[in-house]
């Protein structure tokens, strides 16, 4: 089954896409990085995708972040909430999150993050038991993230919503727009 | 089958509603894209009629929004279905996005920029984690036409159930030339 190799290929090339990432964007000194700095957050360089697609897409001053996922010291940071994870592990990945969108909005910006206007949009799916209920206090990981950096523009128009599964069993993934000067 | 019987009463329902038939299907171009979607073997089906009060597609200034595609499969990965099979699902609500993606360039699919974001949903059991893998039959049916232009900003994710019971469901974005 020609396909049945490609899978495995795909599995493969994903695994090595996870493991391997490209360098960071040009580093700037701008406020938005002295605030990063202030807040104790290091922004690493933007994580190859792990299947067809692009960390980002711009099209005008609008910046598309493709959904990101969780990243701890020992790799992915998988489970499900209300079955092994609390709110406050959910919290904290969901941090994680946000950190990766900053690092494809940087490469976005071309290492700019002072180019950054407001964020318009987050949708933060949770990877839930069906009795978890707490999804939004889990997605303010991201969000308050955003708002210690930009103030009320880093605010977004937002969605958490759960789900039965995500990607490689991951606890979270966050898909956000950004404006852009 | 089920989806077509399904389809047909709602597409009466949804058509009486609009009162107006479909609309013919979208003029055809000889343009690029066309050529390369007759490559690859690809015949683009009608547009489909929203099954729901929604609109197909949606355009603003140089992005076209296109609802929500589901392929013509019902049933649930990790339970029904392999990753092979829905990545093949995944294709079919692609070629779904596609046609309305026609209609709202007015025929002319050389007029697409790029696609900027793709949502792929996974209709799964709670232990199956290659939505990615499912969502790359998209993906690259994109890519495969517009070339790496084809690649959006995506998100691959799971869910409990969608409408219908469909397997999958994707939703686009794409930017056009106006």
């Amino acid at each position: 089954m020609e396909r049945r190799t490609f899978f495995a290929a795909a599995g493969l090339s994903a695994l090595a896409a996870s493991v391997i990432s490209s360098k960071a964007s040009a580093q700037s000194t701008g406020k938005i990085d002295a605030k990063l700095a202030e807040l104790g957050v290091e922004v690493k360089a933007a994580e190859a995708p792990v299947a067809a697609y692009v960390g980002w897409r711009k099209v005008g001053n609008l910046v598309y972040i493709a959904g990101q996922i969780p990243m701890g010291p020992d790799g992915l940071i998988k489970g499900t909430l209300g079955k092994n994870m609390t709110t406050a592990d959910g919290y904290a990945a969901a941090r994680s999150s946000g950190i990766n969108i900053l690092g494809q909005l940087k490469a976005a910006c071309d290492g700019n993050l002072d180019r950054v206007k407001q964020c318009i949009q987050i949708q933060g799916l949770v990877n839930s038991a069906d009795d978890f209920t707490e999804q939004h206090l889990v997605i303010n990981g991201t969000s308050e993230l955003f708002r210690d950096i930009w103030g009320e523009p880093g605010l977004a128009a937002r969605a958490a919503v759960g789900t039965n599964s995500l990607p490689l069993g991951v606890a979270c993934e966050v898909l956000a727009i950004f404006e852009i000067a | 089958m089920l989806r077509r019987a399904l389809f047909a009463s709602l597409m009466a329902a949804v058509l009486s509603a609009c009162g107006k038939s479909q609309q013919e299907a979208s003029v055809v171009s000889g343009g690029k894209i066309d050529a390369k979607l007759k490559e690859l073997g690809i015949i683009l089906p009608e547009a489909s009629t929203p099954i729901a009060a929604y609109t197909p597609y949606r355009v603003v200034d140089n992005l076209v929004y296109i609802a929500g595609q589901g392929p013509s499969n019902q049933g649930k990965l990790g339970r029904d279905f392999t990753t092979e099979q829905g990545y093949g699902f995944a294709r079919d609500a692609g070629i779904g996005a596609l046609s309305q993606l026609k209609k709202a360039c007015d025929g002319d699919l050389d007029r697409v920029v790029q696609c900027v974001q793709i949502q792929g949903i996974v209709n799964c059991t709670a232990d199956f984690t290659e939505q990615h893998l499912v969502i790359n039959g998209c993906s690259e049916l994109f890519r495969d036409l517009f070339g790496d232009r084809g690649l959006a900003a995506r998100a691959a994710v799971g869910t409990n159930s969608l409408p219908v019971g469909f397997a999958c469901e994707v939703i686009t974005v794409f930017e056009i030339r106006t």
